[in-house]
């Protein structure tokens, strides 16, 4: 048997509680997880079973109550406040919930802006977003500012954002919610496209049982806690899938 | 269009990939005969033997545009296999003979399923004869839907996408029909387990 590589994202015994006493919510409780390089995972549940909060304690936008996150081999509660800081910017990729896209700036400013904060030069970073933009289909909406963009376009400039800086991996929480089935199924297609083309490790949390289903692995939440893991297998040819559906 | 013309373009546009028996073509154009809506008329060939052509009378053609028009929003049948077993799971559960904890925490699985809270509720203990709980019935629905839904968007998308098998439309209606049945059927899993979920034991 081999050694697995270090993984990309590993969180051991995770913990997550607001709040104290009687009011004390445990949102996170006990996870175990890991993303190797190069793989596709989705992470399902119902509302409120802490899907997002995983997600925040496993990109390091949020302390665990308990616990470890390990990215790339290395521990998070090691890290100073400025490690920390880079490590975000650099190499974790992360689309919110609700995309926090700057109302003021246009598309490629709001995606060169990440290259800016790390100190490249704007021509550089201007370019370098146009290049991002361009490969998550929004060349032609390039001057546009959020207020002017549909939902899906909008969830388009901000995976472009969070795919500039190259991270090690691309955290996603549900960057399908608000979209329709075609918009929404074109965002998941092309999550899968830059996992198979680009080798992107990529961490989705969704609600949608068919985008979840691209993914390699997918992750059952309930309160706090996964119950469930499945890994996908090889899809059989899809002449014999075809036939079977014919009936 | 004579019979073997039909049989060629149901097989083609229709249904690809399938054959058409003979009988079944003949046995439905006579039933059409009969009731007013093709007419047949026979064509003598020189070299082959004869053939009958059939061609589609006024009230054919009013009987097809109906059909077109009519909508066919036929409801699930509701006697479905699943919900069944589920409520036989439940019912086994309840009589504290159901419930036993998920494959993985048996050691029958090997593809790194977890033990965890869909499982066996408080109280259930490991005996080998107990059945199937619930929560393991939905949790292996919806595997297996998922199983499906990732193989219909490989269909749908292949990695190496030179001739993917969505390119034809038939085709790409096809998968999309099964898709989102699957996700409704993933769906209705889910609110099952929140309805099961939120009953007194
Ligand atoms: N900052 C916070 N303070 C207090 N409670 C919180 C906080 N963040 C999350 N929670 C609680 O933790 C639980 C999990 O929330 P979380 O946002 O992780 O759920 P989710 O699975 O992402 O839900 P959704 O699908 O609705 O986005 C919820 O009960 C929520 O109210
Ligand atoms: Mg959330």
């Amino acid at each position: 048997m081999t050694t697995d590589p270090i993984p990309v994202i590993r969180g051991s015994a995770l913990t997550r509680t607001f709040g104290d006493g009687a009011a004390a919510v445990t949102a996170v409780s006990e996870v175990d997880i890991e993303v190797q390089r190069g793989e596709f995972v989705a992470v399902m549940g119902p509302s409120g079973c802490g899907k997002s909060t995983l997600l925040h304690l496993l990109a390091g936008l949020d302390p665990p109550t308990s616990g470890r996150v390990m990215v790339d081999g290395r521990d998070l509660a090691d890290m100073d406040d400025d490690t920390l800081t880079l490590l975000r910017r650099r190499r974790i990729g992360f689309v919110f919930q609700a995309f926090n896209l700057l109302d003021v700036l246009t598309a490629r400013e709001n995606v060169a802006l990440p290259l800016e904060l790390d100190g490249r030069r704007p021509a550089d970073a201007d370019a370098r977003a146009v290049a991002v933009l361009e490969r998550v289909g929004l060349s032609d909406r390039l001057d546009h500012t959020p207020r002017d963009l549909s939902g899906g376009e909008q969830q388009r400039v901000a995976l472009a954002r969070a795919l500039v800086m190259e991270p090690l991996v691309l955290m996603a929480d549900e960057p399908t919610g608000n979209l329709d089935t075609a918009t929404g199924q074109a965002i998941t297609d092309l999550l899968r496209s830059l996992v198979d083309d680009a080798g992107q490790t990529v961490l989705m949390v969704t609600h949608n049982p068919r985008h979840a289903s691209s993914a390699d692995r997918i992750l059952h939440m309930r309160d706090g806690r996964l119950v469930d893991e499945q890994r996908m297998e090889s899809p059989r040819a899809a002449e014999a899938l075809i036939a079977e559906l014919q009936g | 269009m004579h019979g073997y013309e039909l049989k060629a373009a149901y097989e083609s546009d229709l249904a690809a990939g399938t054959t058409l028996n003979a009988g079944q073509v003949y046995q439905t154009l006579d039933r059409l005969l009969r009731d007013g809506l093709v007419t047949v008329r026979v064509v003598e060939q020189s070299v082959r033997p004869d053939r009958k052509v059939y061609t589609i009378t006024d009230a054919g053609r009013a009987s097809l545009a109906e059909w077109l028009a009519s909508p066919d929003a036929s409801p699930p049948a509701v006697r479905d296999e699943m919900l069944i077993k589920l409520l036989v799971a439940r019912r086994l559960s309840r009589a504290g003979v159901g419930d036993r904890p998920p494959a993985a925490c048996r050691g029958e699985t090997s593809d790194g399923a977890r033990c965890g809270a869909a499982g066996g509720g408080p109280g259930s203990t490991s005996s080998a004869e107990k059945f199937a709980g619930p929560n393991e019935v939905l949790r292996n629905e919806r595997r297996a839907c998922m199983a499906r839904l990732h193989e219909i968007n490989a269909a749908l998308h292949p990695r190496q996408a030179k001739d993917p098998a969505g390119g034809d439309v038939r085709t790409r209606l096809l998968l999309e029909l099964a898709a989102l049945r699957l996700e409704a059927q993933v769906k209705w899993l889910d609110r099952c387990e929140a309805i099961l979920r939120g009953e007194k034991p």
